[in-house]
């Protein structure tokens, strides 16, 4: 394996591999661009469960504390009423970013897509989806 | 049998599949999740070692495999935590790579998916959750606890946000750990179902077997969805490890 590797680099080879860079390079280039629209390929159903999984988890998070909190305080139901209402805040709170993300990101790729206007292949697809 | 074979929900029992004794009050019995932890673990490890064992300057077909899957993963966690990030590259391709492949094994029929369990998902984003306290209490001390409180509002209104704020970051390995699970149980039980669609209808003769296709299509479109799906949840699961291991970083808002 490694003999091959040693070979003498010849100026045909040399250019052989100023080549491969170029394309390399290039591959690269499209590769980063493709990343961040990995993202949007999220359909109604993972959408909902991003929503859902961020409000219950607010939701139960307050109401275990605000459990805790009673059984620890003696002060039962209060706790548990107030920890219900912080969870539920908390729970929209956790909506409210990921809907301000979601927007940041149909914003950015608007403006990708802006820029240059139907050349990926992929962007009818993303059009639709907006 | 029948029924065994058509209930959507007999794929999620965890059972014993090989029987060990009692050690210092640790039940050592492997069950089909632990086993298909171990799968994953060892698919994963030696899988990466077989792929990069060789370790050419121009990769093979199978090694750039490896290097697509490094190359993803740095990328990513240089895009959302910068330089800094690089510390923890370790973990999140280890975390990514777990998921990945447990999700991808998990599609394969007969095999039992561990990322359908809850307290599998939960006990990895604890270790996501943990990771992100201990950074932030190492790196800002009590700093850390200026997360909790925006800047820029009147004062009262603290009493309400802080408590709103603690909650909220309370509650991320509760919604990452249901995120994983809900988005593979349900796809595994939509799976089971459509394919008990098809087994039942095509029990009872000619006809049946003739409107067995469509459920068959709509089984086949969800495998397809749930492949995709698979890496999606691995890749949500990583980014939002990043994007938290970066608020412990960097906490102000």
């Amino acid at each position: 394996m490694s003999e091959r590797d040693d070979r003498p680099k010849t100026p045909d080879r040399s250019e052989d591999l100023k080549d491969f860079d170029r394309r390399l390079s290039e591959k690269i280039a499209q590769h980063r661009g493709k990343t961040p629209q990995e993202n949007d390929t999220s359909n109604a159903w993972s959408v909902s469960v991003r929503y859902g999984s961020g409000f219950a988890g607010g939701v139960l998070v307050g109401t275990a504390l605000g459990w805790a909190a009673d059984k620890f305080f003696d002060i039962a139901p209060w706790g548990m009423l107030v920890g219900l209402i912080l969870g539920f805040a908390a729970g929209l709170r956790n909506i409210m970013r990921e809907a301000a993300a979601a927007n940041a990101e149909t914003a950015a790729k608007a403006e990708n897509t802006g820029r240059d206007a139907g050349a990926k292949p992929g962007s009818d697809a993303t059009k639709e989806e907006e | 049998m029948m029924m065994l074979a058509t209930d959507p929900m007999h794929q999620f029992v965890v059972q014993p599949v090989l029987e060990l004794p009692t050690l210092f009050g640790i039940d050592l019995t492997i069950t089909n999740a632990a086993l298909f932890m171990i799968v994953t673990t060892l698919v994963t490890s030696f899988g990466l070692i077989a792929l990069t064992g060789r370790g050419a300057m121009v990769p093979t077909r199978s090694q750039s495999i490896a290097e697509l899957l490094y190359g993803f993963v740095a990328d990513m966690v240089r895009s959302i935590m910068g330089e800094e990030g690089r510390k923890f590259f370790p973990y999140v391709f280890t975390l990514f790579t777990f998921i990945l492949v447990a999700n991808l094994i998990g599609m394969f029929p007969g095999t039992y998916t561990i990322t359908s369990q809850l307290v599998v998902t939960f006990a990895l984003a604890m270790i996501s959750f943990t990771l992100v306290l201990i950074t932030g209490f190492a790196k800002n001390g009590f700093g850390f606890l200026k997360l909790f409180a925006p800047a820029g509002l009147p004062p009262l209104m603290y009493i309400l946000i802080i408590p709103i704020e603690v909650i909220s970051f309370l509650s991320r390995p509760f919604s990452l750990a249901i995120r994983l699970f809900a988005n593979m149980m349900a796809g595994h039980t939509l799976l089971k179902l459509f394919g008990g669609f098809v087994l039942s209808l095509s029990s009872i003769g000619a006809v049946g077997i003739a409107a067995a296709v469509m459920p068959l299509a709509v089984a086949t479109a969800v495998t397809a969805l749930e492949l995709m799906i698979a890496f999606l949840q691995a890749y949500v699961f990583a980014v939002l490890t990043c994007i938290y291991l970066n608020d412990a970083l960097h906490p102000t808002h």
